[in-house]
């Protein structure tokens, strides 16, 4: 079995977020960036698949991002990857996922061997989008299954688990299948120094947009036009006073100032 | 006597004895090279006032006062077993100097007598404490027992050969008053009788000298030959320092080790800390962790690493042979993995507070800490394995350069409106407040550094902060193992503190203290550091802080270890507590050098407690809520700390034994409120 992740780099979830003078990007100066953290129960599943005895020939990373998106293939190299590819050029940057899906399945069809599973996060903590993955498979002409949390697989068959609103699903595909990852899947590991040094010498290819053929053909169809930071939070409100009064007060408020009541 | 007879014990008695102890010295040097020569003045010193002076031994009452006199009269009997044993051969034989007729001879006579029949009482202190009272925290094993009749009958036999030689000899010396008195009553024996128990006397005891010489490389008594060296060879740089490895990177090239997996990973000095083990117990006994019912006890786990080292030692000495005596090849030894659910549980490990309490009780300086975080080391950079909360905090670190993963940005919000300036707008500041992470992000000890601020500008001390360019010191993860994480923020910390060209620093966190005092050095980082409680003390004295305004309450300090233990600042909080006007300040039973841990050090903070019946800062709690109880009550009372973690773990322990009428405040904002800031 082969498996590939798909995996972005994103703001860390803990950044303080500003918008950059253009209006249509953020400010990427000293902003920290790492994998999204669903993109890494991707990886990490499909590790745990070779730890827990799969017979998992190739693990490989890819992400599609400028100069800097190698260091999350790093990172994924460390956790366990065996190669990474990088779908690099600026010019490609886009937050029309469906565009990027379209990207991706290009380069997955350039790879010299098929893959088995494709493992992706069900969306990325930035845009928040999620098409990626359902895009990709539709693209790559697979089955699909959202928002994984659980996964089986003996032979060809896989069996994935989900949750929905009170209730879980189960989901059979047939390999080769496109899975999209949830938090629960799996906690992914934090790696140890040697692997962080032995990823290193890991292979990591980069490919260039202008190399896949039949690129040209493909175009944005949605563009971002404006970003806005969220208008600021009121302050909360406190009443003070004895019980009676505070409950008196309160009323009021809920009627007269936010009239809600 | 019969030359024959003492020629043939002498030699099977030392010839034995050395080749039992050449075993151990080879199975002492597996380990990688460790340099202990400096400083040797220093050494010598701590070795006079810690090894012959016996200094740490009246800390445990009765039995340190036993110990010192069964080891003080073993040291002054050592001299009667080398005349002894050379009246096998001359039945006069004094050692030249010490005949009863010689004015040392007479001297040493009344040594020997005293001092044996000290060593009797000791022996009977130790067997009271063993056999009646059985003392929880001591081994109790046959060998104990086993080695107390032996010394015991040393002493016995050698007053018995003293008093039937005077009888059957005639020769009377009362200066020898022990023998005198037992001879009085044997003068009625039959000469036979006296022939007999003078020769069982004589044989008895040098004898059992040499029986008693040959258990001890076998036996936790072999500290009587280890400790000296164990003292003198312990470790002298600051205790909050721990051994950097450095050049990770090319360890990992030459598949070096990057902590202790494996027993030959332990350099001599701590195997040589393994031997000297007496099983005493102390360290268990102020363990916060033991106390508490969890997995970790030091004692046991020097025992478990000596007894794992002992089983090894045929394989080492077949090595040694078959190497020509170099056992430092490579992969020398098939050891089973340290850490693992038969040797070393890893939540033996995971319990531990780094808080010393073990090391400062130790008579002979054998260190825990430094072994545990080796250890841990091991876990989190070589396998990655660790408690799944201190991920966030690792990833927190990394990512946002403090363990909650809060916004660096957010690291000035304490300072809103308390005029404190950054070094990057104030660069010809005098001292340079190192925040912290705690009181920087953490709601109450956020008022810490608040209420420290103010004091400051109300003195007209000329500080800055680092703002957003401060990150962690990086100490948990340090203690946590995870040496490349506090390394790559120690640099960084460094670089920043270089930058801004710091000369002194000043610390709300004894963790952060401690880190930029002792550990920084070794990157780079050279600065004068102080303590919030000793800056402000200093203050007081000097009248620029004067607190005016009565606090009428009992306050109890709870010693923080990282400032305490580690640090040796136990008055500077005190005297700040009695400068403030209406404070009654009362210590708990545990306190200052025995102050227990609050629970959070060494990255517990971070990470779930391990599993015990109680958690430290509940116990902790209860001892400090124990003094103020018993003080005659006045306005009120509270606990006073001068460490956020400290502070954390102990409000949780008063909430959780519903006890919120205590405050819990830092001695800063005690001495704010006092100067009426």
């Amino acid at each position: 079995m082969r498996i590939l992740t798909i995996v972005k780099q994103v703001p860390d979830s803990n950044a303080t977020i500003k918008i950059a003078a253009s209006g249509t990007a953020i400010e990427t100066a000293g902003l920290k960036l790492v994998m999204n953290p669903f993109d890494e129960f991707a990886v990490e599943q499909a590790i745990q698949l070779r730890e827990k005895g799969q017979p998992v020939e190739e693990i490989v990373a890819l992400t599609i991002g400028d100069d800097k998106a190698a260091e999350i293939l790093r990172t994924a190299l460390a956790m366990g990857a065996d190669r990474a590819l990088h779908v690099c050029d600026p010019t490609l940057l886009s937050h029309d996922e469906v565009y990027l899906a379209e990207i991706l399945a290009l380069a997955i069809q350039k790879q010299p061997q098929p893959f088995d599973l494709i493992l992706t996060g069900k969306q990325a903590i930035d845009m928040d989008a999620g098409e990626i993955g359902p895009a990709l498979a539709e693209f790559l002409n697979r089955p699909h299954v959202g928002a994984v949390v659980g996964l089986e697989i003996s032979g060809k068959q896989l069996k994935a688990r989900r949750r929905v609103e009170g209730a879980e699903e189960y989901m059979e595909v047939e390999l080769p299948a496109l899975l999209t990852c949830e938090k629960g899947l799996c906690e992914p590991r934090y790696p140890s120094l040697p692997n962080l040094m032995k990823a290193k010498k890991k292979p990591l290819d980069t490919l260039k947009a202008a190399d896949l053929p039949g690129v040209e053909k493909i175009s944005r169809r949605s563009e971002l036009v404006a970003m806005q930071p969220p208008a600021a939070r009121k302050g909360c409100k406190f009443v003070e006073g004895e019980p009676a009064q505070m409950a008196k007060e309160l009323v009021r408020l809920l009627r007269e100032e936010a009239k809600v009541v | 006597m019969s030359p024959l007879f003492m020629s043939l014990m002498l030699l099977a008695g030392w010839g034995i004895f050395i080749w039992s102890a050449k075993r151990r010295w080879v199975l002492m040097n597996i380990g990688p090279a460790e340099p202990r020569w400096d400083q040797p003045g220093r050494r010598l010193a701590l070795t006079l006032k810690f090894a012959i002076g016996q200094a740490r031994m009246p800390r445990y009452g009765w039995s340190g006062v036993a110990h010192i006199l069964v080891f003080s009269g073993f040291l002054v009997l050592l001299l009667r077993s080398l005349i002894l044993w050379g009246r096998g051969y001359d039945a006069s034989f004094n050692l030249f100097i010490f005949g009863p007729e010689q004015p040392l001879g007479m001297l040493y006579a009344i040594f020997k007598d005293t001092f044996a029949l000290l060593v009797i009482t000791g022996v009977l202190i130790f067997a009271y404490y063993r056999g009646i009272k059985k003392l929880p925290r001591l081994t109790h094993t046959t060998e104990g027992m086993i080695i107390l009749v032996i010394i015991f009958t040393m002493m016995v036999s050698d007053i018995l050969y003293d008093a039937a030689h005077m009888v059957r000899s005639g020769a009377y010396h009362r200066i020898e008053y022990a023998g005198y008195l037992l001879s009085g009553l044997l003068k009625q024996a039959p000469d036979g009788g006296l022939a007999i128990l003078e020769q069982l006397g004589f044989w008895m005891h040098s004898g059992l000298v040499l029986l008693f010489l040959n258990l001890l490389p076998y036996s936790k008594h072999f500290h009587i030959i280890t400790a000296l060296p164990n003292v003198f060879f312990q470790n002298l740089q600051p205790v909050g320092r721990l051994t950097p490895i450095h050049d990770m990177e090319g360890r990992i090239e030459r598949e070096e080790p990057l902590g202790t997996s494996q027993i030959d990973h332990l350099h001599w000095k701590h195997l040589l800390d393994l031997y000297t083990c007496t099983e005493c117990g102390r360290c268990s006994d102020m363990c916060p962790a033991n106390r508490t019912g969890k997995l970790l006890s030091p004692k046991h786990l020097t025992i478990h690493l000596r007894d794992h080292l002992y089983s090894h030692q045929k394989e080492v000495l077949q090595l040694d042979s078959s190497t020509g005596g170099d056992t430092k090849t490579p992969s020398r030894l098939s050891a089973a993995p340290l850490v693992s659910n038969e040797l070393i549980k890893p939540e033996v490990l995971w319990a531990c507070t780094s808080c010393r309490a073990c090391e400062q009780e130790c008579p002979v300086f054998i260190t825990y800490v430094d072994k545990i975080v080796d250890m841990r080391r091991h876990l989190v950079m070589e396998r990655s394995e660790f408690p799944e909360q201190l991920q966030n905090a690792f990833r927190g670190l990394e990512s946002s350069g403090n363990p909650w993963s809060y916004p660096p940005d957010s690291r000035l919000e304490w300072a809103e409106g308390l005029n404190v300036s950054s070094a990057a707008e104030k660069p010809d500041f005098d001292i340079l407040y190192w925040v912290g992470c705690a009181p920087a992000f953490d709601a109450r000890a956020k008022q810490t550094a608040a209420a420290f601020a103010k004091l400051l500008n109300h003195a007209g001390i000329n500080f800055a902060v680092l703002g957003r360019e401060e990150t962690c010191t990086g100490d948990a993860a340090r203690r946590a193992g995870n040496e490349f994480l506090f390394q790559m923020l120690a640099q960084q910390n460094v670089e920043t503190l270089n930058r801004y060209q710091v000369k002194k620093i000043v610390t709300t966190c004894p963790h952060c203290f401690n880190t930029l005092k002792n550990e920084y050095p070794d990157f780079g980082g050279k600065y004068e550091v102080v303590h919030h409680t000793d800056l402000l003390a200093d203050l007081v004295q000097h009248g620029k802080i004067k607190p005016t305004q009565s606090i009428e309450q009992n306050i109890t300090y709870h010693d923080s270890c990282y400032l305490g233990r580690y640090n040796e600042v136990y008055d500077a909080p005190r005297e700040i507590l009695r400068a403030i006007p209406g404070v009654q300040l009362v210590e708990p039973e545990l306190t200052r050098d025995r102050g227990m841990c609050c629970g959070a050090g060494g990255a517990q903070m971070f990470k779930e407690e391990e599993h015990g019946q109680l958690r430290v800062n509940q116990e902790r709690t209860r001892q400090l809520l124990k003094v103020l109880d018993e003080a005659p009550q006045r306005g009120g009372c509270a606990v006073a700390t001068a460490c956020p973690f400290c502070m954390t773990m102990l409000s949780d322990g008063l909430n959780d034994r519903e006890r919120s009428e205590v405050q819990q405040l830092d001695v800063v904002q005690l001495l704010a409120k006092s100067t009426g800031l």
